[in-house]
């Protein structure tokens, strides 16, 4: 199966459709949903057969992950249109239940690890996937939940981070530096693998390898070094679009910027 | 109370392998029995509360059952947007035994002692409040808790150790429990150990009082004492409430509320902590015997 060219088809349309969204909606996590949005294609494009549960710890990023869920069938087109409408089924951040593959509800940074951790010892074959943020890796809960995944091998675990390296008001290296991200990572034993956030393949072969082959030996930790905006030139790397409405003129702007990418 | 805790996890855990006791690095020797016939059912999760309250959300949402045990402040106040996103907003229910109720640990400090943790705990939907006050009340409240799950999370309050047992109550229904006596003049209403300094048949019908136990505090409860007052014609008499924690939050104000929401009255008074942290090195008893928490000083403030 052509897993990279399934992840890219479901990466371009989610980008756009993020972009629609939140043009429409007037609400939404722009800049970290198109940082995040080829991580979770890639998890996709993959997860099919097997036994799979994603935690997206960074809940901010929902809309990233309906934009994935719609391309895989689970959701729909108009649940994806009433996004942030009153009374509608998707807002600000992820409801336990409100799709099959949202088993959790975060939203307040620095929980989903600590649940996937119970999660993943009271089901050991299950494979966990759990989704942070660099600027989430502030909070003090995060590495108590990184100490416990490495003392009880939770070895069904992989983490990512999507280090974007932006937080809401400013460079994370400014507010809260967790750089080297590796060699933290190492100090408390945990394997870790540094990747481009973007480059689904090397995404999608890390991910069949922790589903399929036996490279379960231990948790994993990948730091997905990823830019927030991608692809949307005048949102890349830039603080005020981690949460910001588009105008006209910036939607169309956008919009066609993703078609000619997608041409390229 | 605690040794009743850890005695009965045993016994439960022999019939249900879905019991699983995580604990933040305290119960030396108590939980040696737990431990030595079901270890992998045992995690202690160190000094990391919200991590572990998560880890018990996360085992409870496919089907374990857990009960989390540590010191009250780290347990519900140092984690306590954990409780309320993981086990609250998420509806993973599971049970907070919490020890050190009131000035359980007096000698520690402020930072061990609980007063707030009532009114916390009281303020996340759905969580029951247990108040047992000696080692049978406390494996009641640990056998409810049991059976309350999946459906409900309990958070129930310990005192320490070596609390003496009290003689066996009425029970009004499963929250509410009394001593009486005749021609009671007061009626006190109390719940934890300090009960111990009242529920005394002997001290009771010396000074003429009845006695209300809370064993475990809902959003009924309030409604349910006073229901019970009236329909025992209790309501003419004096009624204190004597609560080992602040007065905000707690079963006065429950009370209280109550009262005006129904339009009822009763001559009611409130025995409760200053408001205020404390610092002074002090026994709990001797706090206790300072702020005047015995019968004597409770009806000479009454004036009866």
């Amino acid at each position: 199966m052509d897993y990279l060219r399934r992840a890219k088809e479901i990466s371009c349309r989610a980008r756009t459709n993020i972009i629609k969204v939140v043009y429409r909606a007037k609400g939404g996590h722009v800049g970290g949903s198109l940082s995040v949005v080829d991580i979770l294609s890639a998890i996709y494009s993959v997860v099919d057969e097997y036994d799979v549960e994603v935690i997206l710890s960074k809940g901010h990023c929902l809309l990233a992950w309906l934009c994935v869920l719609k391309e895989i069938g689970e959701v729909s087109e108009e649940d994806l249109q009433e996004y942030y409408s009153d009374g509608s089924k998707f807002a600000g951040h992820p409801k336990k239940g409100s799709s099959k593959s949202i088993t959790w509800g975060t939203g307040s940074l620095g929980h989903g690890l600590a649940v996937c951790c119970g999660k993943a010892m009271a089901r050991p074959k299950t494979s966990y996937f759990c989704i942070l943020g660099d600027g989430e890796c502030n909070e003090g809960s995060v590495w108590e939940s990184l100490m416990f995944m490495a003392q009880h091998q939770l070895k069904n675990i992989t983490v990512i981070i999507d280090n974007n390296r932006l937080e809401s008001l400013d460079l994370t290296c400014n507010i809260l530096n967790i750089e080297n991200l590796e060699q933290r990572l190492n100090g408390l034993k945990l394997n870790t693998v540094r990747i481009d956030g973007h480059d689904m393949n090397l995404a999608i072969d890390l991910f069949r390898r922790r589903l399929v082959i036996e490279d379960k030996m231990q948790p994993l930790v990948i730091v997905a070094d990823t830019l927030k905006g991608k692809g949307v030139s005048y949102m890349e790397g830039v603080p005020m679009w981690h949460h910001r409405k588009l105008n006209e003129a910036e939607f169309r702007m956008a919009l066609k910027e993703l078609k000619e990418e997608v041409r390229q | 109370m605690r040794n009743g805790f850890a005695q009965r996890m045993v016994d439960l855990a022999r019939e249900d392998n879905d019991i699983y006791v995580l604990v933040g690095d305290i119960g030396f020797r108590i939980f040696d029995e737990f431990r030595s016939l079901f270890s992998e059912r045992f995690i202690n999760c160190g000094i990391a509360e919200q991590n572990m309250i998560g880890v018990a959300a996360g085992l409870a949402s496919e089907g374990k059952k857990v009960f989390v045990y540590t010191i009250i402040p780290f347990l519900v106040m140092r984690a306590f947007e954990q409780i309320r996103v993981d086990v609250g907003i998420n509806k993973s229910n599971i049970v907070l035994v919490g020890v050190g109720a009131g000035l359980a640990y007096d000698k520690l400090g402020p930072t061990h002692h609980a007063y707030e943790d009532i009114a916390i705990m009281r303020l996340i939907p759905g969580m029951v409040v247990s108040l047992p006050y000696d080692r049978g009340s406390t494996v009641k409240a640990i056998d409810k808790a049991y059976y309350s799950i999946p459906e409900q999370s309990s958070y129930i309050r310990l005192s320490k150790g070596g609390e003496p047992d009290i003689n066996k109550p009425a029970f009004i229904n499963e929250d509410l429990c009394t001593w009486k006596v005749r021609d009671s003049r007061a009626v006190i209403i109390s719940h934890g150990a300090l009960l111990n300094r009242f529920a005394n048949m002997e001290l009771q019908k010396k000074y003429k009082f009845d006695v209300i136990g809370v064993v475990s505090f809902s959003e009924l409860t309030a409604a349910n004492i006073i229901n019970y007052l009236y329909e025992n014609k209790m309501d003419n008499k004096w009624v204190v409430v004597c609560e080992e924690s602040f007065r905000c939050g707690g079963v006065f104000e429950a009370i209280c509320t109550e009262l005006i929401l129904s339009g009822r009255t009763l001559r009611i008074k409130s025995k409760a902590f200053p408001f205020e942290y404390r610092y002074e090195i002090d026994s709990r008893e001797g706090f206790l015997d300072k702020q005047g928490f015995n019968i004597s000083n409770v009806l000479k403030d009454l004036g009866v």
